[in-house]
């Protein structure tokens, strides 16, 4: 791929930096903030955009993860047995091999997702006592997992008032400490 | 909770914000939307003060307020017959839809009763519905002052992460004082406010009005599934706290969202009411302790809203106001705050961003991808809250 990527990317942040920001009319600030964050968009994307795949991927992996554990956990009434089975039906139609974009793969995700909400909101209906401890853990472990990716994702917005104890992005995206699926096998 | 008062609890949402929602579903749909001109907003302006009846206008000066992720700010001089001399205003706009969806003729109604009680902005004017200015609007008179020193470094677009400097002993003891004050106002009994509603003290009303909003924000907005703020929506049904007497809450009181001037320290007023309503003062105290708003000081102390210690925080609120702050409720209004947090960053930012409906798309964006802090904050409580959690 030639130019690649990287190129692009940093060819347009040089001409905003170098050419047009300095352009822009001291008094116009509104245009002067939108060309900073435009900036600040394309640093994080250059840092992003190679691993794309692997991160929505891993986010996939912890989503199926929590989909499979929570199906099994299921007790309860019959708000919470149909919304597992369907959770399950839904699991068991997956294709066996992920496709290759980074889209098609979010939509499997955002489809395990509306099923998983779906059992989470039966359960505080008419789901048991045990199965509605067990899936709170479970959700809190997903979270922490899939939270720690994100933060580390977006570190560089400079928004999180806590990035100390964040893996670099490397870490994130290849240790097994940041795979729910590991985690809740191990379970 | 049992079916029945699940289902009672499911309608408390106020009544002019469930409008409110469903006019931002109908707006969304005109876009994308382009920022504004000055010459387009001179003459909706222009417009306006015709209606209102005022003769001999003459708008000049219009300028772009940077910063703000939900409302499109304009500096303006406006000269009529009935004025001596141009004078300064503020004119607030909501853009087709953005990080949130709040209502200009609610902010202008609580500025009313509240104006000659505490530092806020003069409102001039309403637009509601956006008849004449093209966008619902607010005209409020300019006031004098900074939102952040002008001598320090390190400052953000919207104001989170400031620091004050030495301007934070200032600041402080006004800050605490003017929130007492708000949380123990009743001029509200006496006041025209009729697109609020007041939960009823001594039920969980003033939570669950919040839950339900919120959920329904969530679900009009939602770019994709959540588990986590599903669960937490849950959660906050099945423990939400009776409060007794519900008060005023400014809901975006921080770092940013006030005025003062340099060098006295002195606050001028208290700016960005579109959040508040009637609730628990809990929600506030919730709100400002945030780590978002706060900053670490040189030894490594976190400042509430980078102006003091917690512990003196909470501390001094209760001395001041002669209120006891009950721990459990505390928490349970930060698992609230920290959600709706991640309901604007998750949903509302980020649809806005994709529909291309704001005038601030890059900034909202930019905000939608903090909204993993919000779901790590939610879990760090709801541990602590473990034994009772589910």
């Amino acid at each position: 791929m030639l130019p690649d990527i990287s190129n692009r990317i940093n060819n347009l942040s040089k001409a905003l930096e170098t050419v047009i920001m300095p352009a822009i009319p001291t008094e116009n600030s509104f245009a002067a903030e939108q060309a900073a964050l435009m900036l600040g968009h394309l640093k994080m994307l250059d840092q992003q955009w190679d691993f794309a795949y692997l991160y929505e991927k891993g986010s996939f992996d912890n989503m199926l993860a929590l989909a499979a554990r929570l199906e099994q956990l299921a007790l309860g009434g019959s708000e919470s047995k149909a919304a597992a089975v369907q959770l399950g039906a839904l699991l068991a139609s997956l294709p066996e091999i992920l496709p290759l974009t980074v889209n098609t793969v979010n939509d499997l995700t955002k489809s395990l997702g509306v099923a998983v909400d779906k059992l989470i909101v039966a359960a505080y209906k008419d789901g048991s006592a045990e199965f509605k401890a067990a899936m709170l853990n479970s959700i809190l472990d997903y979270n922490h997992i899939q939270c720690t990716r994100e933060r580390t994702w977006f570190k560089a917005n400079n928004l999180d008032p806590d990035v100390r104890g964040l893996p670099s992005m490397d870490e994130m995206l290849n240790s097994k400490e940041f795979s729910y699926f590991s985690v809740s096998d191990a379970k | 909770m049992d079916t029945k008062i699940a289902e009672i609890s499911n309608m408390l949402i106020e009544p002019r914000m469930v409008y409110i929602l469903e006019r931002k579903l109908r707006r969304s749909k005109f876009g994308p939307y382009k920022p504004k001109t000055t010459a387009e907003i001179e003459q909706s302006l222009k417009q306006l003060f015709e209606a209102e009846g005022m003769s001999e206008i003459a708008i000049s000066g219009v300028k772009r307020m940077t910063g703000g992720a939900s409302k499109e700010q304009f500096l303006f001089q406006l000269q009529h017959s009935g004025l001596d001399g141009p004078q300064g205003y503020v004119l607030r706009m909501d853009p087709l839809e953005g990080i949130v969806e709040t209502c200009r003729l609610r902010e202008a109604e609580l500025l009313r009763a509240l104006a000659g009680s505490f530092p806020v902005p003069e409102i001039l004017t309403v637009d509601a519905e956006g008849d004449l200015l093209g966008s619902p609007g607010l005209i409020t008179g300019f006031v004098s002052g900074v939102t952040k020193p002008t001598s320090l470094e390190g400052q953000s677009v919207s104001g989170i992460g400031s620091s004050y400097g030495h301007y934070a002993e200032l600041i402080a003891p006004q800050f605490l004082n003017i929130l007492v004050k708000l949380h123990s106002w009743q001029g509200w009994r006496n006041a025209a406010l009729p697109n609020y509603v007041i939960p009823k003290g001594n039920t969980a009303e003033a939570a669950l009005y919040q839950v339900n909003l919120w959920a329904q924000t969530w679900r009009q907005d939602c770019v994709e599934p959540v588990p986590m703020v599903t669960l937490t929506e849950q959660w906050l049904r099945e423990n939400a706290p009776v409060c007794e007497e519900p008060c005023l809450v400014h809901c975006d009181y921080r770092v940013g969202n006030f005025m003062f001037e340099e060098p006295s320290g002195e606050i001028t007023t208290i700016l960005d009411w579109e959040l508040a309503h009637f609730g628990d003062f809990h929600e506030d105290l919730a709100w400002i302790l945030q780590k978002l708003f706060g900053t670490w000081n040189a030894q490594g102390q976190f400042l509430v809203c980078g102006l003091m210690e917690r512990e003196k925080f909470i501390s001094e609120y209760q001395r001041l106001s002669g209120r006891e702050i009950k721990p459990d409720v505390l928490r349970y209004y930060e698992v609230l705050n920290a959600w709706k947090c991640a309901v604007m960053d998750l949903s509302s930012a980020i649809i806005a961003g994709q529909r291309a409906n704001n005038h601030q798309d890059l900034l909202i964006t930019w905000l939608g991808s903090a909204g993993a802090v919000f779901l790590d904050q939610i879990e760090m409580l709801l541990r602590e809250e473990l034994p009772n959690a589910a």
